[in-house]
Order: C-alpha cells, then structure tokens, then sequence
C-alpha cells in the first residue's frame, strides 16, 4: 500500500513536472511565436519603409522632371507668341500702303512742290519780262498753291485712313490668333494674350521714294544746299520726314514726304518683318510705313508658386515698297 | 545583466544593422537610380530649350536688313550663348547658311559670306526662289550632374548638332546702291 502510495506519489510528482514542463513549453512556444511575429512585422516594415522611401523619391524624379518640361514648354510657347506677333504686325504693315497710296501720295507732293517752285518762277520772270501777262502767271501760281495746300489735307486724310485701317487689320488678326492660346495642363498654364501697344512709325534708314525732280535748276540748288536729299551712288532721294519747304515767299506751305523703300529697277520691296529696334516713332506729321506690335501672354509652370508670370513679345513690320512712278 | 538591458542591447543592435543596410541601399538607389534617372530626364528639357533659343537667334538673323547685318549680329551678339550656357547648354561652331529653294523645290546651301550669283537672286533666271537662314552649332547637352567623363547622358554632356531655319524676309533692293538687300 505503502509502495503503491509512494509510486502513486512518485507518478504524482512526475505527472507534477511533465505539466510543468509542458507548461513552460507552451510559454516558450507563445513566446517564440511572439517573436516571430513581431520578427515577421519588423520585416515587413523594414520593406514597406523601402517602398514607401522609393515612390517618393521617384515622385520628386516625376515633379522635377515636369517642372523642367514646363520651363520646355515656356521656350516653346515664346516662340509661337513670337510668331503671332509677327503675323499681326505684318497684317498691320501690309494695309499701311495698300494700293501704293503713300508712294503716290509722296510722289503728288514732289509734284506739286516742283508745280509751285515753277509757277513761282515764272511769275518772277514775267513780272520783269511781260508785266502785260502778270495777272495770268498770277493766277497759275495760285492755283499751284491752292492745290498744294489740297493735297496737303488730302495727305492728312490718307494718314488717317491709313492709320485706322492698318490698326483695325492688326486687331482683327489678334482676335483671330487669341483663342488659340489659352490652356490649362497640370504643368503649364497659359492664358488669354493680350495686345498691349500698337505702334505706328517708319523704318529707320529709309528714306522718300521720290527721285529729285530734275529740270528746274533753281529748285535743284535749293534742295541742295538744305540738305534735302541724300546723295548716294545709287538713286537721288529725297529724305524722309521734315517738311521740304519751299524759298520765300512760298515757304509756308507744307511738304511732307513719307519714309518709304523705293523702287529699284522695277523691283518693289515686298512688306516683311523687321528687327523691333529697326522701327522709329514718327517726329513728323506723315503717314506712318511702318508697325509695331507689344503682345503680353500670362504663362504659368502650374507648379510652384512664383512660377506664374507675363510672358512679352515685340515685333515690328515694314509697309510695302512703292510702286515705279507711273 | 538583466533581461531588459539584453534586450536594449539586441535591439539596438538589430536596428543600427537596419540603418546601415539602409544607407548603402540609399546610396545605391541614389548613384545608380535616382541620379542617372534625373540626369537623362533633364536632357530632353535643356534640348528644347536649346531648339528654341537657337530658332530665336535664326529669326532675328532673317529680320536684318542686310545680309551682313545678319552676319554681325551671329558674330558680335553673345547672349544666346550665354543664355545657353547657363541652362546648361555649350554652343560650338556656330554656323549660318543661305538656303535657296527654287520653283523645282531643288534646294543648295550656300555660306552666310559667300555673294549670291545673279541667277540666284530674286529676279534671276531659276526664281522664283525662297531664301532662309540657317543657325546650326554643335551643342553640349550637359546633364544634371555633370562628371565630365563617362556615360554620355548619364554622367557627360551629349553633343547633338542642332538647327533652325527661318525665312529671309527682305527681299527688297537698297537704293543707294541698287544691289539686294540679301547680297549685301
């Protein structure tokens, strides 16, 4: 009984170990899969943090890359705001001497010129020669006067007509060539152009198409001793701008030639862009041959925050050349 | 040493091992990725803002009134260069050329120096003929970050020879000496 008690008792207390044992088992076993666990979650950690890292550092790859591509973009759309600049301002150009109207009108006025220096001249001589034909001689110069002082209007009218016509073919293109612009991409943003200035003057270095009148050597020597025309070897022009007047006692009327390229063996110089510093604002009340044209565009990268700004083109345009006198 | 201060221990250790593993995958990343990914994705945009800064300085060749005009403005104008230069771009042989397209769309190339024949000239006997101005140079792209030496596009500039065309627009004749504007 006793020997059974102490085997029971013995069987009792390894039966006590092995639950023990078992015990601690099972909490190494938790413990260890605990470990591994959090192991495993460490682990994936560890990855997502390198693809977390990677995405954003391609993301700043992606957002670089777009900023350049619209800084591209910005070189691009200069180039066509340039383009429609020269368009306009060739628009206007072209209008300017539609018809060859300044290079006749310029051409009338050295004729007229020439008609009053005439009359005048031999109103003198038959004042002294044929006193008796006065009243006639008198009466021609008047009407050469008369008709210098017409045309001289005649010229304002043109200038403004010119003007006006010119100004409304340039708005016209403008209003042809602005909806073309505005677009909204997520890294370029480029909105509606707007004309700033719209400019009329002449082409520096050019002077009258009208050749010296030759025949009246009085007029010749006058002409001469102002400094009225250029002397070149090639053709004799009269210079553009100030008024051509005449000697006493028809210095009072006004002749104003317009700057205009003339015609050279028949070829007339073609309307064409020129570079914008070639133009000159007008001094001189004449008829303008030449355009200038300021084109503002608001442009923005879309990216970053002082990236928007106004984008500025100037372009400039010559009238066309006049026509061989008829 | 109790458990806690073990375990201090081994988990720094496993973390710092962590963090140098780290930097040198960053460092790889850095140098074989994400540093040649940024130096050939710049290039495209330094070549379009060369194209454009080039058709630029062709347009304002095409503008002059004169021919020689067209040639002092290539030769004593260094902006373009300059602005090339700063956007990374190395202008080399800067070359302008006269092209002539005739009414058989037959086209010759001639120097910005060199004088037009008379039968090339607007009234000469193949016209009618359109003329342009061509600017082409030798351009170093340079990437991002420029080493100077190696890989072209990755680590050296790239050479590419760019061009840019634009019509000649006076055709016109100087009086004062009777002669094209073009052949002056």
């Amino acid at each position: 009984m006793g020997k059974s008690w102490s085997q029971s008792g013995n069987h009792f207390v390894l039966h006590q170990r092995i639950i023990k044992r078992n015990v601690l088992l099972n909490v190494d076993k938790k413990c260890d899969m605990r470990r591994r666990i959090k192991n495993i979650g460490r682990k994936r950690r560890e990855r997502g943090n390198m693809l977390v890292l990677g995405s954003v550092v391609l993301a700043i790859v992606g957002l670089g890359l777009l900023i350049g591509y619209s800084y591209g973009g910005l070189v691009f759309t200069h180039n066509r705001l340039q383009g429609s600049a020269d368009e306009i301002a060739l628009a206007g150009a072209r209008k300017l001497n539609e018809n060859d109207r300044i290079g006749q009108m310029n051409n009338m006025v050295a004729r007229a010129r020439q008609l009053v220096m005439e009359s005048q001249l031999h109103l003198d001589k038959v004042q002294s020669d044929f006193p008796q034909l006065q009243s006639i001689a008198q009466e021609q110069l008047d009407e050469a006067q008369d008709c210098a002082l017409e045309l001289d209007q005649q010229r304002s009218y043109l200038k403004g007509l010119a003007t006006g016509e010119s100004i409304v073919a340039m708005e016209k293109k403008f209003d042809q060539i602005k909806g073309q612009y505005p677009m909204s991409l997520p890294w370029l943003k480029v909105g509606s152009p707007s004309l700033n200035k719209m400019r009329l003057g002449f082409l520096e270095n050019v002077e009258t198409n009208v050749e010296e009148l030759k025949n009246i050597q009085e007029l010749e020597d006058h002409d001469e001793a102002k400094g009225y025309i250029k002397n070149s070897p090639g053709l004799k022009l009269y210079k553009q701008g100030e008024s051509k007047y005449l000697p006493a006692p028809n210095e009072s009327i006004h002749f104003y030639m317009s700057s205009l390229a003339a015609p050279v063996e028949k070829t007339v110089s073609p309307a064409h862009i020129v570079l914008s510093k070639a133009y000159q604002k007008l001094d001189y009340p004449v008829i303008p041959t030449c355009t200038q044209v300021e084109i503002t565009l608001k442009v923005g990268t879309g990216l970053g925050g002082n990236a928007n700004q106004d984008m500025k083109v100037e372009s400039a345009a010559a009238a066309t050349g006049a026509s061989p006198p008829q | 040493m109790n458990i806690n201060k073990r375990k201090r221990i081994l988990g720094r250790k496993k973390s710092g091992s962590a963090m140098t593993e780290f930097s040198g995958a960053m460092i790889i990343f850095i140098l074989f990725i994400f540093a040649p990914l940024l130096n050939i994705g710049i290039l495209p945009v330094r070549y379009l803002i060369a194209h454009g800064i080039i058709s630029e300085m062709a347009h304002r060749m095409a503008v002059c009134e004169k021919r020689t005009e067209a040639q002092k403005l290539l030769k004593n104008n260094s902006w373009w260069t300059n602005l090339l230069s700063a956007c990374g771009v190395t202008v080399k042989n800067p070359d302008a050329q006269l092209v002539i397209v005739d009414k058989g769309n037959s086209k010759s190339n001639v120097s910005i120096n060199a004088i037009l024949p008379n039968d090339k000239l607007p009234n000469g006997s193949g016209g009618p003929f359109m003329y342009s101005i061509q600017l082409s140079a030798d351009c170093d792209i340079s990437p991002l970050f420029n080493a100077g030496a190696g890989l072209p596009g990755f680590t050296s500039p790239v050479t590419l020879h760019l061009s840019s065309q634009a019509q000649w627009e006076n055709l016109g004749r100087n009086p004062e000496t009777t002669l094209y504007y073009i052949n002056e």
